[in-house]
């Protein structure tokens, strides 16, 4: 709160005050009280008491009337004489009390103004934080002012907006969920539709095998067949059943590029057609679970394998520190993402792995660990050359020994 | 600064013109203080004598042995001009409370009272005896009496009631507070204050009767 926007106000009322004391005392109350005690008055009222003496003498037997008038005169005119001598003390003492009601004034004019700016400060900021609040996402919000003006209202209006907000908000992830639901549904059953149907026209071409006199090595073939669905129906009910029972992270302080490199060395023997390059900065430590990063790694770099094809291109992992956070880029020489997968790409069951066993579960299970360790994942770029994933993680200070 | 060269330059004009004496009548051994012709001839003193209030002069004595004060006493005399007999109407208080009335025919008459006045201040039996003393003399005037002030008040709080009712009706009482105020003032303002105050500090004579 400014002091001018104070004190501008109570100068103005002092300045009125001060104005209205002087006009009163000056020109009304000194004006009343110089009539009241006016030396032409006292003068007639002491001629006024001769006459009633020579009355007297001149008209002897008036009963005492002018005697008693004469004392009526003298009262008064004693009144006034002693006024008249108390003149200065009463003009001082009236001016004093003028002043104190000046001052009085004054003073609650003042109090009640800083009062009342402090409390529309008080109001505003209050609107402000409710605003701020409201752009930063905040709903059914309370903003403390009450009152019918103008700011009154515009709390009102703030706190329906935010409850507006609330509403939309709830109808738009009840939407996007029922749609997620109805996307997953959709897939699942694309998915599960296709084992399913193989391993019935198998189902069936056995039955008919086993009615008729047919080779028994056809018959083999066709149960083996249905293993195979059967098998694949059973590898993706456990990947769901993994993206269910997803731990949350054990964390403790880990050297991240220490955790990269055992990982490089188990994924190679998996992979061995494929060439490794790896740029490790030490020391990254940061606060992980090994299980849970491996896993994350295992999936990005199961991904970049597949699809340069298993053999041939080169997969980077490379670690490194930028300010708070650790990185690990996992790069390869693969054909790029397809554009439709981009926009949706750490949504479940978001695949293009056509022939296979792909869930489309691997970078959403990726995305949601890296969620839990307080990092991220990002897609870095895709292209025609290669597709490079970026996971930052908290970085954890060098000295800080938590383990 | 002033007062000081007044001290020195004046001084000794009043002390030569107007110094006032107190004496202890050897007999009755009561104080008594004379010539104050000064006071009753200073302007504040002239200029209200004939006003018709009562003027009062108060005369306090002290008299101190070896600059301690030994004994204190006071007299008042009221001087008002009564207009319809012509007359000044003087009461002499004595400091034991007697109270002597005069009638004085005129000014002139007044002035020779004054200055062969001798007013009883204190009873000083045994004061005169014991040597040198000085008397501190402290003479005030104020031109009404108490009961003047009452009356005056009284007035004008009477006044303010009336026009304060007179304008608002008998039962509001908020004319009547906003008056009150204002009589308040005026009423609490009105008080008995000297005017004209004199002191000396003179020795103390030893007299005779009278
Ligand atoms: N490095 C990559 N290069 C090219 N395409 C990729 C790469 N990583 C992922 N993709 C594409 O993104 C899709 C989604 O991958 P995600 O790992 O989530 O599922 P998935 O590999 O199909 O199935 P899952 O990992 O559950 O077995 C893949 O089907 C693939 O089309
Ligand atoms: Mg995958």
């Amino acid at each position: 709160m400014s002091i001018t926007r104070v004190l501008a106000p109570v100068i103005v009322m002092v300045l009125a005050a001060t104005i209205l004391v002087v006009v009163v005392e000056r020109e009304l109350s000194a004006a009343w009280f110089r009539l009241g005690v006016q030396p032409q008055v006292m003068s007639l009222l002491e001629k006024s008491m001769a006459d009633q003496k020579r009355l007297d003498t001149a008209s002897p037997g008036n009963d005492g009337l002018y005697r008693r008038r004469y004392e009526e005169i003298h009262r008064v005119l004693n009144n006034l004489r002693v006024l008249e001598h108390s003149r200065s003390r009463i003009v001082s003492r009236y001016q004093a009390v003028l002043l104190a009601v000046l001052g009085l004034v004054v003073v609650a004019g003042s109090t009640t103004q800083v009062l009342g700016q402090a409390r529309e400060h008080r109001r505003l900021s209050s609107i402000q934080d409710a605003l701020q609040a409201l752009s930063g996402g905040g709903v059914d919000l309370e903003v403390p002012v009450r009152g019918r003006d103008g700011l009154g209202r515009v709390a009102r209006m703030v706190e329906s907006t935010s409850r507006l907000v609330g509403r939309q908000r709830k109808r738009l992830e009840a939407m996007r969920t029922l749609e997620q639901w109805q996307d997953t549904t959709r897939r699942i059953s694309h998915q599960l539709s296709g084992p399913l149907n193989a391993a019935r026209l198998e189902l069936s071409r056995l039955h008919e095998l086993l009615g008729g006199t047919s080779d028994p090595g056809d018959a083999l073939a066709c149960a083996s067949n249905i293993d195979t669905q059967l098998d694949r129906l059973g590898r993706w009910t456990r990947s769901f059943a993994r993206l269910g029972r997803l731990p949350e992270p054990r964390l403790v302080a880990d050297d991240v590029a220490g955790i990269v490199q055992h990982f490089e060395e188990v994924f190679s023997s998996a992979w061995p057609g494929l060439h490794l390059a790896m740029d490790l900065a030490r020391p990254a430590r940061a606060m992980v679970d090994r299980d849970l990063l491996e896993h994350l790694l295992t999936n990005l770099a199961d991904n970049a394998a597949r699809a340069m094809g298993g053999a041939g291109g080169t997969l980077g992992l490379a670690v490194s520190t930028e300010g708070q956070w650790v990185r690990v880029d996992v790069a390869d020489s693969g054909p790029g993402l397809p554009a439709d997968v981009v926009d949706r790409l750490f949504q479940p069951y978001v695949s293009r792995k056509e022939r296979s066993d792909g869930m489309g579960l691997g970078l959403a299970i990726a995305h949601k660990i890296a969620l839990d360790h307080g990092g991220d994942l990002r897609l870095f770029e895709t292209s025609e050359q290669g597709t490079t994933f970026s996971l930052v993680l908290p970085v954890l200070p060098c000295n800080s020994e938590v383990e | 600064m002033k007062a000081a060269v007044f001290a020195v330059v004046l001084m000794p004009l009043v002390v030569q013109a107007a110094e006032p004496r107190v004496v202890v009548d050897s007999a009755t051994g009561v104080v008594m203080v004379r010539h104050l012709a000064g006071m009753l001839d200073a302007p504040e003193v002239t200029r209200n004598l004939d006003s018709g209030l009562t003027n009062g002069f108060v005369i306090q004595a002290s008299v101190h042995r070896e600059r301690e004060a030994a004994a204190r006493g006071a007299a008042r005399v009221d001087i008002r001009w009564e207009l319809w007999d012509e007359v000044y109407l003087v009461d002499v208080v004595a400091f034991d409370g007697h109270v002597t009335h005069l009638k004085l025919a005129s000014k002139d008459d007044l002035a020779s009272w004054w200055s062969s006045a001798a007013f009883p201040v204190l009873s000083g039996r045994g004061l005169a005896a014991e040597g040198s003393a000085v008397v501190k003399l402290v003479v005030t005037f104020v031109p009404f009496s108490q009961s003047e002030v009452e009356a005056a008040r009284r007035w004008v709080t009477q006044s303010g009631e009336e026009t304060g009712s007179a304008r608002n009706g008998p039962n509001q009482p908020e004319g009547r507070s906003s008056s009150a105020v204002v009589n308040l003032v005026v009423a609490t303002s009105i008080v008995r204050r000297a005017i004209l105050r004199r002191e000396w500090t003179v020795k103390l004579e030893t007299g005779g009767g009278g």
